[in-house]
């Protein structure tokens, strides 16, 4: 083994320019693998992200209130039972917490903006609040400078709103204004209330467009519905991959204690309405969704990135793999005498294919390791300089209003690994040639 | 020896190395291939789908050029933005000027005024047309009719009660609750509605103002529209078609339907999800069973039974419940009663299957459809638009449906859904601006009451603030308390239907398409007419239909991006592997070469020899390549690519893209990706040449 690995490398160093060639477009290919797998992860994290911080938990018990048979209201009763029965039946959740929910159009003295309403109670929040950030002024002011107001502690006080950058910015508003909320979607009636801007925080992708937080107690004044009712119980979960079964599990625990349970429909809670308006019940269904669900409008950009990530690594690798196989089958001609001595002096043919899958496969992992610690420190300096994204429709597709780039050091082993198997691949019809010459026939041929 | 025949031999030479070197021929050969493959098929597809797009924004809505303020605080983006709710793009306060202005310029045909922005589609209450309905029964004074008004509204009781039960569970205000509650058990009561006459006004007046409200309106539905001078839009938008009604009159305050909002939104449940289906596995050729959209849609449509139900009377529901009868779907045995029979019998009917949904689909349109009210909304009947004003005031107008249009080969897509079109006028007065009657109006007022100058703003709150009973019905949001604002000023409105032409041949708009005479110069045009605008001191900017189309034109934009990488990334990294194996090809010829020099070839030779090599494979490579990429696009320009989702059918502009292919692309192509390679394999040619005879004929000696 150590033999053919000692003669594999003496071969790549022999040919020195052909292995640096070749060593370059194996480089070139991982680094964009190594740049797109980033991009792909960073866009589908900072999803997650936005999804369980605004709108979801890992698992979601949410349901329909019909108190009319042609409406329908996203608000649960007996709030606390249900509460309890869930912290009951799913022991291992990290953090269960549960808001309200509303639709309003919100009003400042220069502008107003439509968005869903967050009924939160701030006690319950810390790792919300935790993961939110005040946003310093110049985020939403034209000459703003870097100071930042208001605190999220501040939510604690009655009528206090929390909005976001990009709000803040199209409302012309700061820390402390008063914004009018003016609920629209109750049959026929409107609800006012005033609400004082505890804080703003920095915009989390475009998603915090869509949504602003109020208190409970807000949510419950507006629509005038009683304290024992909640819009949706969030689960966050310790492994969130396991949410599909937590979900499935929970499904069956509701169903035997005799709540109404709807289908699984993997689309956000605001687009059910519509078609359980349609339905005809009274009463109430539980709505189950994973976090995944709730994003489900905007999956399609990964799905498409995923796409374009593997169809052009695929096509790449094809080209290496015929680059690298026409290579070595160059460097097995070459070496035609070297391999009849070998084989003569009674080397096995396992042995030369070991010879020239260890040459080519030790190019792909030195290239791709020179190639994916470029890229990474590439991706890790553009990271550091926080380039904002101005294109909307670049913006909509990084879901992010900077250029960043998720760097996983297992990323980068993948790369290593994957590129090894693709050049050890390339490698394997010229080294079982090559295997396959008789000693005699081949040191004739060197002649 | 003659240049020609130096080129001959070249080329024997060059043609037999290839065939010596079939495995290395056959690998480049694919890699360039498969390179001018990409290029043609991409770029084809890319360039077709651009121009779809290209025609279907310019000539439904945006022009080739979108003008408005550049004091807005959104961009302009015609078909829909990430900001929910209105986007504010600012206002030119009167285009006029600025027509005038543009119409100078000698590529400009024509300027068309518009604005974009949504409203509320007030929904109406079931129970008030029921008490109307009564109240009509009673005048005319039938008794089968009135008894049969009657049954109804008693059959809304106690659907109400039945609601109402709900609603103690979530409702934190038992009092209102409880006053409810009452109301309703007197009506409850069985003597109320026998014995009610049309004499017993006061009874009747109870049921408008006390049981009605209970009931409440339908979730209200946004409806997104277009405000423009409806005569130049028909004579400059040639995509506009009207599928039915008839057209907007100039001079009319009216609305026209977009086909596609009318279908997406506003059709009846049970017939969008039919119609879904229909798309997907009929049309798409997706089977239900193991499609999880379609599973849903089916467990769906069988909930959706009422829908059905609610919209019969009884003779309607007899005679469906005989068809269905026929249709092999009896009513179960027991159950005596027409309405429980026919639930069971809707129920089992919308079950469907693989094998049992072509047929079900087109038992429904033919027998059950042409029974239902299959639109919310249709040409002929008036409607009530509930828009916020820019000041808060919530504003209502009764306006009238024309008809029903969508553009030309755009039926599926959803850029042509996007808004429906109102007048102008409408469109201002939804926006919050005033036209000039109310504005008169205005006047007098102040008159009276001894102002004389007011602001726009506050005019507004003068007109439609409290101590003003005027044209339309209107509420301030502004209240302190959070407790419903339950009083709504409900008087008629006076607006005339008709206005004159000359109103909207000026004043307020938000937005103008500008079309070009020569499309070719769009460019020069744009930047010519915003510094013209800007010297004259107007504060507009001029974009063009790209730009205007948001993220939609923005889109195309990506993927091109995308797609060039993808070639350029490809063609980089086939070159460096392309060079790489002639340099190692050099090196086993080496002995060949010097051969070659010693018998006196040129430099010059041995470069045109591997030049001549990397040529002929790129060339018959790439020539295979783009020559498999035209079989395909010519293909599927027969048959159409499918859009197999909403995303593609938006790429597409329409469920089919039919591509074709561009002879300039397919000879272009190999010849780029020849030149190129040939191109870039000058280093590694060069190397070889540099070969001294005499070394080389040491080597390996």
């Amino acid at each position: 083994m150590a033999g053919a690995l000692t003669i594999a490398f003496r071969n790549l160093i022999q040919a020195r320019r052909r292995t640096f060639l070749l060593g370059v477009a194996v480089a070139v290919v991982s680094m964009l693998f190594l740049t797109l797998r980033s991009i792909a992860n960073s866009v589908t994290e900072r999803m997650i992200e936005s999804a369980t911080t605004l709108s979801a938990g890992h698992v979601n018990i949410a349901g329909f209130f019909k108190d009319r048979k042609k409406g329908a209201d996203a608000v649960l009763s007996d709030r606390d039972k249900l509460r309890r029965f869930v912290m009951e039946k799913v022991p291992d959740a990290e953090r269960v917490i549960d808001r309200n929910r509303g639709w309003g159009r919100i009003v400042s003295t220069a502008s107003s903006l439509n968005a869903g309403l967050s009924g939160i109670i701030p006690e319950e929040e810390t790792t919300f609040f935790k993961s939110l950030r005040l946003a310093p002024e110049r985020e939403y002011m034209p000459k703003g400078g870097n100071a930042v107001h208001g605190s999220f502690e501040n939510m604690k006080k009655p009528n206090s709103v929390l909005i976001f950058a990009a709000q803040a910015k199209k409302l012309e508003v700061k820390v402390g204004d008063t914004l009018t909320i003016v609920t629209e979607a109750t049959g026929g009636q409107s609800n006012t209330v005033d609400l004082e801007i505890a804080a703003i925080a920095s915009d989390i992708g475009f998603m915090s467009n869509w949504s602003i937080f109020v208190t409970r107690d807000t949510i419950l004044n507006l629509y005038q519905v009683s304290p024992d009712t909640t819009g949706v119980i969030m689960l966050y979960l310790k492994s969130p991959e396991k949410a599909m079964a937590v979900m499935e599990q929970l499904r069956k625990d509701l169903s035997a204690e005799g709540y109404q349970v709807l289908e699984h429909d993997p689309k956000p809670f605001f687009m059910k309405f519509e078609k359980i308006s349609g339905e005809d019940w009274l009463g109430q269904k539980i709505d189950l969704t994973i976090w995944s669900d709730e994003i489900s409008f905007v999956l399609w950009v990964t799905t498409a990135l995923d796409f374009l990530s593997f169809l052009l690594v695929g096509i790449l690798s094809l080209i290496i793999i015929g680059g690298i196989s026409n290579t070595m089958w160059m460097s097995v001609r070459e070496r035609t005498k070297e391999i009849g001595t070998m084989r003569a002096i009674g080397a096995q043919r396992g042995f030369i294919v070991r010879v020239f899958m260890f040459e080519s496969m030790m190019l792909g992992f030195f290239a791709s390791l020179i190639g994916g610690v470029t890229a990474f420190v590439i991706l890790f300096v553009v990271n550091q300089l926080n380039v904002p994204v101005t294109s909307d429709g670049v913006r909509l597709f990084l879901m992010a209003n900077a250029l960043q780039f998720s760097l996983h050091p297992g990323q980068l082993v993948l790369t290593l690994l994957l590129f090894s198997a693709i050049t050890g691949c390339a490698a394997l019809y010229p080294a079982f040639k090559a295997s396959r010459m008789r000693p005699v026939v081949a040191l004739a041929q060197g002649k | 020896m003659k240049p020609w025949e130096v080129c001959k031999l070249i080329f024997q030479i060059a043609f037999r190395n290839l065939w010596m070197y079939r495995f290395k021929t056959v690998v480049i050969s694919m890699l360039l291939g498969s390179a001018a493959f990409l290029t043609v098929l991409g770029l084809s597809l890319l360039r077709d789908v651009e121009a779809s797009m290209r025609s279907s924004i310019i000539e439904s809505v945006s022009g080739h050029l979108q003008i408005y303020s550049s004091k807005a605080k959104d961009e302009l983006a015609l078909f829909g933005s990430m900001i929910m709710g209105r986007s504010e793009v600012g206002t030119l306060p009167d285009f006029a000027p600025i027509r005038d202005e543009v119409l100078q310029n000698s590529n400009v045909k024509s300027f068309v005024p518009m604005g974009i922005d949504m409203s509320m589609l007030g929904r109406g209450n079931e129970l008030d047309e029921s008490i109307e309905a009564l109240r009509a029964a009673l005048k005319s004074g039938e008794p089968v009719n009135i008894q049969d008004k009657k049954d109804h509204l008693r059959f809304q009781f106690a659907q109400l009660r039945r609601e109402h039960i709900e609603k103690r569970k979530i409702y934190q205000n038992k009092k209102d609750l409880d006053e409810q509650d009452a109301a309703l058990s007197v009506v409850e009561s069985k003597d109320y509605l026998e014995s009610l006459t049309l004499q017993d006004e006061a009874k009747i007046q109870f049921l408008e103002t006390k049981i009605a409200p209970l009931s409440g309106e339908k979730t209200p539905v946004y409806l997104m529209y277009m405000g423009t001078d409806i005569g130049l839009y028909r004579k400059n938008f040639s995509k506009f078609k009207l599928l039915e009604g008839e057209e907007l009159p100039e001079g009319q305050r009216g609305i026209l339907l977009s086909h596609k909002i009318r279908e997406t939104q506003l059709k009846n449940m049970v017939a969008r999800i039919f119609d879904r289906l229909n798309k997907r596995v009929i049309k798409n050729g997706i089977p239900i069973a193991g499609d999880p959209e379609s599973t849903r849609d089916v467990s769906d449509l069988q909930r959706q039974y009422s829908q059905i139900l609610v919209q019969l009377d009884r003779k309607e529901a007899e005679e469906i419940s005989r068809k269905l009868t026929e249709f092999g779907i009896a009513p179960v045995e027991a159950e005596k009663d027409l309405i429980t029979a026919l639930t069971g019998q809707l129920k089992s009917f919308l079950v469907v299957n693989d094998e049992s949904f072509a047929k079900r689909f087109k038992w429904f349109y033919d027998n059950i459809a042409p029974l239902m009210k299959l639109y919310e909304l249709s040409p002929g009947e008036t409607i009530v638009l509930k828009s916020y004003t820019r000041s808060g005031y919530l504003k209502s107008l009764p306006i009238k449906v024309y008809g029903v249009y969508t553009f030309a080969g755009l039926e599926d897509s959803d850029i042509a859904g996007a808004a429906n079109i109102i007048d102008l006028l409408s469109f201002r007065e939804l926006y919050g601006q005033m036209t000039e009657s109310s504005r008169k109006e205005l006047d007098e007022m102040n008159a009276k009451v001894g102002i004389r100058e007011v602001n726009a703003d506050d005019a507004e709150s003068q007109l439609f603030g409290e101590q003003a009973p005027q044209n339309i019905e209107s509420k301030s949001l502004l209240n302190e308390s959070a407790a419903p604002v339950a009083e709504v000023l409900n008087v008629k409105q006076v607006i005339s239907n008709q206005f004159e032409l000359s109103e909207v041949s000026r004043g307020l708009a938000l937005n103008a398409a500008i079309i070009l005479k020569d499309p070719s110069k769009l460019q020069e045009t744009r930047k010519k007419l915003e510094k013209d605008l800007k010297a004259k001191g107007y504060e507009v900017q001029v974009i063009d239909w790209q730009q205007a189309s948001g993220f939609t034109g923005q889109f195309v934009n990506i993927v091109r991006m995308a797609l060039l990488f993808v070639i350029i990334v490809i063609f980089a990294v086939s070159l460096v592997i392309i060079n790489n194996s002639i340099i190692v090809e050099t090196f086993n010829r080496i002995r060949e070469i010097g051969t070659m020099r010693a018998m006196g070839a040129q430099k010059t030779f041995v470069l045109g020899l591997f030049l001549a090599e990397t040529g002929l494979t790129g060339f018959f490579g790439s020539l295979i390549g783009t020559a498999f990429a035209v079989a395909l696009l010519m293909i599927l320009g027969q048959s159409g690519i499918p859009a197999v989702n909403d995303v593609v059918t938006f790429l597409f502009s329409g469920s089919r893209l039919y591509p074709t292919f561009d002879l300039s692309l397919a000879v272009g192509a190999p010849l780029v990706v020849t030149l190129i390679a040939t191109l870039t394999s000058v280093y590694a040619a060069r190397h070889a040449a540099q070969i001294k005879p005499a070394e080389a004929m040491q080597e390996k000696e």
